[in-house]
């Protein structure tokens, strides 16, 4: 049977994770790899911010299970916005590209594979053809880790990170008792 | 030979140890680009471990910013379209949830049919990788 992996097709996620405390581990509790490319990684890290360093030095700590891709399109891009020759608006959509590249080239290995967003968005599942490909969104991440016993709560960590840190949840991962479906059909979390 | 790099009162001072040839070279270079010796070695280091100097950004506007949250929270915008329409990079992410949080927009809310469909998807990779092992 084949491991599944997360592929980070937008850093969106990340910074949603690293606003809780210890949430980025929450990305690797389910115990499967996670696959980012270059450009997804400059994208999280490029600002030099704190944020940005705690992102950087979270995915340097777990060289064994977070994968960092390089692309051409990744390399091409950064470079020009090293050299700042390259428009804002370019932005949008590189990092799926990216993601794209990486797997048509077979540089992500052999799937299935999750794509980790931070809202909807469809994933054609034939799209190649070769292994299934399947998005879920943060929340859906974390009901999924809640329903696999790993974490008590889905909603108290989007509660957090929804609060800017004024909830002061530390992400919690428990020794998988087994919890066999969800009670709340929808986050019951409200500003 | 030693490097003591005390500039603005703002910042710290560090002493590091360089060899006379290389100390040398390196004045030499800071004349020509035009720098001092402390910001040479400050923008190398910047440069390595990738940090910058943050410049304190204004907070976001409340009134501007109403209509492009409440399309966010209504699902017409993703975050990052929200985002970026308020000026602010992904990494901005705290001072997106101050705006929406101060301004009192509701978050956008999930259909639980699809997150009980994605739950069921990361369950079912995590099963099969605990079967796996």
């Amino acid at each position: 049977m084949m491991r599944t992996k997360v592929l980070l097709p937008d850093s969106g996620p990340l910074f949603s994770f690293v606003s809780v405390s210890g949430g980025l581990d929450l990305l690797l509790a389910p115990g499967l790899p996670l696959v980012l490319t270059d450009y997804i990684e400059w994208e999280a890290t490029r600002s030099g911010s704190a944020t940005a360093l705690e992102i950087k030095s979270w995915i340097a700590a777990h060289p064994n299970k977070v994968r960092v891709v390089e692309t051409e399109l990744g390399q091409a891009r950064i470079a020009s916005e090293v050299a700042k020759t390259s428009k804002k608006v370019e932005r949008r959509n590189v990092g799926e590209v990216t993601v794209f590249e990486a797997l048509a080239n077979g540089d992500v290995g052999d799937g299935p594979f999750l794509f980790l967003f931070e809202e909807d968005k469809f994933v054609d599942p034939g799209f190649y053809g070769r292994h299934p490909v399947h998005s879920v969104t943060t929340f859906g991440f974390l009901v999924g880790l809640e329903r696999s016993g790993i974490i008590p709560s889905a909603d108290v960590i989007l509660g957090a990170m929804r609060s800017n840190g004024r909830e002061g949840v530390k992400a919690v991962i428990l020794d998988r008792p087994h919890r066999a479906s969800r009670e709340d059909a929808d986050t019951t979390w409200r500003p | 030979m030693y490097i003591c790099i005390a500039s603005e009162a703002v910042m710290r001072q560090f002493t590091m140890n360089i060899d006379d040839a290389l100390l040398l070279a390196a004045k030499r270079h800071a004349l020509v680009a035009g720098c001092t010796m402390s910001d040479l070695v400050r923008d190398l280091l910047a440069r390595e471990v990738g940090w910058s100097t943050m410049k304190a950004e204004p907070p976001v506007d409340a009134k501007a910013a109403a209509p492009i949250l409440q399309a966010y929270s209504c699902g017409r915008l993703s975050r990052r379209q929200a985002m970026g329409r308020l000026g602010l990079s992904p990494d901005r992410y705290p001072e997106f949830v101050e705006a929406m949080n101060r301004t009192s927009v509701a978050w956008p809310t999930h259909d639980p049919e699809q997150i009980e469909r994605e739950a069921a998807l990361v369950a079912a990779a995590i099963e099969e990788n605990d079967d796996a092992d």
